[in-house]
């Protein structure tokens, strides 16, 4: 029991993470409707911004600002770059969602070239762990849990009580009603991407400093697993999305626990498939399709 | 010309039209739905385009709205050149756009629903939502509910107040009593009457043309994506051409 409940408390930390990493991909999709697969080098540039600035000498908070601000840049920068080009041309779906993979393998290789394709290690000093009811944690860990925390809850707020949220659900639920009603389509959706590229650049550091290493490809292995958390809560819908955020990452760290983690991404798959098989549309289906609610 | 009548038509000359359509031909990539059509309407009056399904109605008011672009002819505002603006803008010069479908947020409460409509405002929100909320009382009951809990009447409403959220000088609907009962239709109308009678030129696309003519002070027959013919709406009701497009829908 008390093994399990071990087990449990290092899941919370892949929860927290895998949440917010599921939170940006379900922005980046609700806005445009594009599976972003170029979502999990967002976290990857968060992580190599987060250790740049490491390297000389910045603290935690200004690396993980550092990894927010990459990953917003790179997310606005795909939107705009890339993204926008299809959807205002009225070409959804298949192409859009190629060329988004496409800029994912390009990101990819940038970073073997400056980088090199070798695991960098990111060492931060964990300070010993802390018991906490029944849970170990250390301080890092319970940083990386409160942040996403609180980046969920201002999530939430911003989506539900101010006038871009408010747009931003209303681009999400039709987009051309809410051009007509004067609704900027393009910036709102820009906007939503920064605001996910912020989040899931935030994410990537919090992997790096929970793994403890990275590498040009870990950002888009974390990615498989993000979409399994998010498909698993419904694409397109936030509350479904952090429900399977904590299941899928739990899930993650008892198999890990018992077996081995380097199964985590087949095990991931193995979810994925078996939602895929069974609840098609997310296993938390009300028939909505809301960001929120 | 006779100087008492209030008809449209005799006051073309003098008034700016609220809209002029002129030449306007559009569609989806292929060939033309609408090819060539002109429509004018002025504040104050119903403007009815009618026609049997199919002819470009729908077609013809979204690209009015900026919706679908058209890829010939003008659409003036007010007097003011408005062609080939996006709807985020067509929006702001005064065109408001009711969709035939999907013409309400469904997960957006109906407040939001008016607050988005409503988008483009700087100032007076809060006053204008009380406005419409005076014009359509049953919406002020629901302002909490979201839009997909509400019947298809109270729907209806909510995509009209929607649109009338930035004080248009124009209101396109699209269809508005489609799928509603009698009761409800006419209601629909009531509340139209009251929109034009605070100066908003209306234009309506209805399926019920007998009604629709009765209503409209002008109206325009549209067949396979052209203009057919015009003409006062209680003169078309009457009208053999109109009557025989219409065989098995009118009677
Ligand atoms: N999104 C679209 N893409 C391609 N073709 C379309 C699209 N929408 C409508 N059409 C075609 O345009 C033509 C006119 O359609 P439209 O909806 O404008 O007619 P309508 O007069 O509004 O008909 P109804 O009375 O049935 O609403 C039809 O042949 C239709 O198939
Ligand atoms: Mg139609």
């Amino acid at each position: 029991m008390h093994e399990a409940l071990l087990t449990l408390g290092f899941g919370l930390v892949t929860a927290a993470i895998l949440s917010l990493s599921a939170l940006a991909f379900t922005l980046e999709y609700s806005v445009t409707n594009v599976a972003n697969l170029s979502h999990g080098e967002i976290l990857t540039v968060g992580a190599y911004c987060a250790y740049l600035v490491q390297q000389h000498g910045g603290g935690v908070i200004l690396s993980g600002l550092a990894a927010a601000a990459g990953g917003g840049l790179l997310a606005l920068a795909v939107h705009n770059g890339v993204v926008d080009r299809f959807v205002r041309r009225g070409i959804g779906g298949l192409p859009t969602f190629i060329a988004t993979l496409g800029v994912s393998l390009v990101i990819q290789n940038i970073l073997v070239i400056i980088f090199g394709a070798a695991n960098l290690g990111y060492t931060v000093p964990q300070g010993a762990p802390r018991t906490v009811g029944p849970f170990l944690w250390t301080d890092t860990e319970i940083q990386i849990m409160v942040s996403a925390v609180v980046i969920t809850a201002l999530l939430y707020v911003i989506i539900q009580h101010t006038r871009f949220g408010k747009s931003l659900r209303a681009v999400s639920q039709n987009r051309s009603l809410a051009r007509v009603s004067g609704i900027n389509a393009n910036r709102v959706a820009a906007l939503t991407w920064l605001l996910a590229g912020l989040i899931g650049g935030y994410a990537g550091f919090i992997l790096a400093e929970s793994v403890g290493t990275f590498s040009p490809y870990s950002g888009f292995s974390f990615f498989l697993i993000t979409l399994t958390a998010a498909v698993a809560g419904g694409l397109g819908k936030a509350v479904g999305t952090l429900v399977g955020g904590i299941i899928v990452g739990i899930a993650l760290e008892f198999f890990g626990g018992y077996l081995s983690a380097s199964y985590n991404l087949a095990f991931a798959f193995a979810i994925l498939s078996l939602v895929i098989l069974v609840r098609p549309r997310g296993l938390f289906v009300g028939g909505r399709r809301s960001i929120f609610e | 010309m006779t100087t008492l009548t209030p008809d449209p038509a005799m006051a073309e000359t003098a008034t700016i039209a609220a809209l002029e359509v002129s030449g306007l031909t559009a569609g989806y990539g292929g060939p033309p739905i609408v090819e060539n059509v002109s429509v004018r309407a002025l504040r104050g009056a119903i403007t009815a385009i009618v026609g049997p399904n199919g002819a470009g109605k729908s077609t013809l008011l979204k690209a009015i709205a900026g919706v679908i672009k058209a890829s010939a002819g003008t659409v003036t505002v007010e007097g003011r050149d408005a062609t080939g603006l996006p709807s985020e803008k067509l929006v702001r010069r005064g065109i408001a756009y009711v969709p035939q479908v999907a013409n309400v947020f469904p997960q957006l409460t109906v407040q939001e629903n008016l607050e988005m409509g409503g988008y483009s405002r700087r100032h007076g929100l809060h006053e204008r939502t009380e406005e419409l909320y005076q014009l359509f009382p049953d919406l002020k009951l629901a302002h909490r509910r979201h839009a997909e809990t509400l019947s298809g009447g109270q729907r209806t409403m909510l995509a009209m107040a929607r649109g009338l959220m930035v004080d248009p000088a124009v209101l396109l609907l699209d269809e508005p009593s489609a799928g509603l009962s009698p009761k409800f239709q006419s209601a629909v109308w009531e509340r139209i009457e009251q929109v034009r009678a605070t100066n908003v030129a209306v234009v309506v696309v209805e399926q019920n043309t007998r009604e629709t003519l009765r209503h409209a002070q002008w109206a325009y027959v549209l067949v396979l994506g052209k203009n057919r013919l015009d003409g006062r709406g209680r003169d078309l009701l009457h009208n053999d051409e109109v009557v025989n497009l219409y065989v098995g829908v009118l009677s």
